[in-house]
């Protein structure tokens, strides 16, 4: 069904890199920029969430949780699941995914990655 | 395992979704860093005309359309199959001009404005500026060049939207120019 040739999704990808191209060049500041992305994405990401979670009851845990951003909230915006999620039992989730749809238009090569946030 | 939320979620819907409230997060940016209506169209055309350059030959893949004879036809093809495509509106195309080189879209279900009111104090920002400059850089890529903005705006209390298209000149030189 929709796959990533889906024409709407490409336009997606298309806006997604402007915000994000717009965001790194206006502020010289890398940490500053990515908070910038976070803090918009936070907002979206909230607004998707209270359209998917309506009509259901409420999460009975933080697995149950996790369980929605993998499936639903994933399909939602990236039109698969993650492939894998891993805990630790603890609080601590890893969500994996294999073929992170953003992603998929950039070259594998170190190019990039002075751009993206570091954990120090 | 017990239930099953995202039962008959219209994956579409979704998408356009996420692509309107996207596309909100980018203005809201742009009103924060520049204090200027102006200029705020301005960047939004610019980033418009970036899309557009690129989509066109996403469209041309997908699409398989012939050159397009006149400028009727070109208006057409961007309504029914373009806008259809990626936005899934099919805008109405009206108000031609005598010489046939000036034509409107009246968008009567844009999606970019699903959630959107426009704050007081900014009485001059087109907000949805950005699919100005994606038809124009679209067609640009196609050797044509057109002039493009919004005449007529819901969100300023107009009662249709309406996005004029003007013919300019066809290109010849297939130089596309600097992406700046």
């Amino acid at each position: 069904m929709s796959t990533a040739g889906d024409a709407s999704s490409v336009l997606f990808e298309l806006l997604h890199s402007s915000l994000i191209s717009y965001v790194c060049s206006s502020e010289d500041n890398k940490s500053k920029s990515v908070s910038q992305l976070e803090a918009h994405g936070f907002r979206v990401g909230q607004s998707l969430a209270e359209q998917l979670t309506k009509d259901t009851p409420r999460f009975k845990d933080d697995l149950e949780i996790m369980k929605f951003i993998c499936r639903d909230f994933w399909n939602a915006v990236y039109q698969k699941q993650v492939d894998n999620l891993r805990t630790n039992h603890q609080g601590v989730y890893v969500l994996q995914d294999n073929n992170f749809k953003l992603f998929t238009h950039i070259s594998a090569g170190k190019q990039y990655i002075e751009f993206a946030p570091q954990v120090d | 395992m017990s239930k099953q939320p995202g039962r008959g979620l219209e994956s579409r819907k979704l998408v356009g979704e996420l692509f309107t409230l996207t596309y909100g997060a980018l203005v809201s940016q742009l009103i924060k860093d520049y204090d200027n209506d102006d200029e705020i169209n301005k960047q939004l055309d610019k980033m418009g005309y970036n899309i557009g350059i690129r989509l066109v030959e996403d469209f041309m893949a997908r699409s398989n359309v012939d050159k397009c004879q006149d400028f009727r036809e070109t208006a057409e093809v961007l309504s029914k199959m373009a806008f259809k495509m990626y936005l899934n509106i099919s805008p109405t195309i009206a108000n031609w001009s005598p010489a046939n080189d000036e034509f409107s879209f009246i968008l009567d279900n844009n999606p970019l404005v699903e959630f959107v009111e426009l704050p007081d104090d900014h009485p001059d920002l087109n907000y949805s500026n950005i699919l100005c400059g994606a038809i124009r850089g679209a067609l640009e890529m196609l050797q044509l060049e057109v002039e493009t903005w919004f005449s007529k705006d819901v969100l300023k209390g107009d009662n249709i939207t309406e996005l004029r298209v003007k013919y300019i000149k066809r290109l010849t030189d297939a130089l596309p120019a600097g992406e700046d």
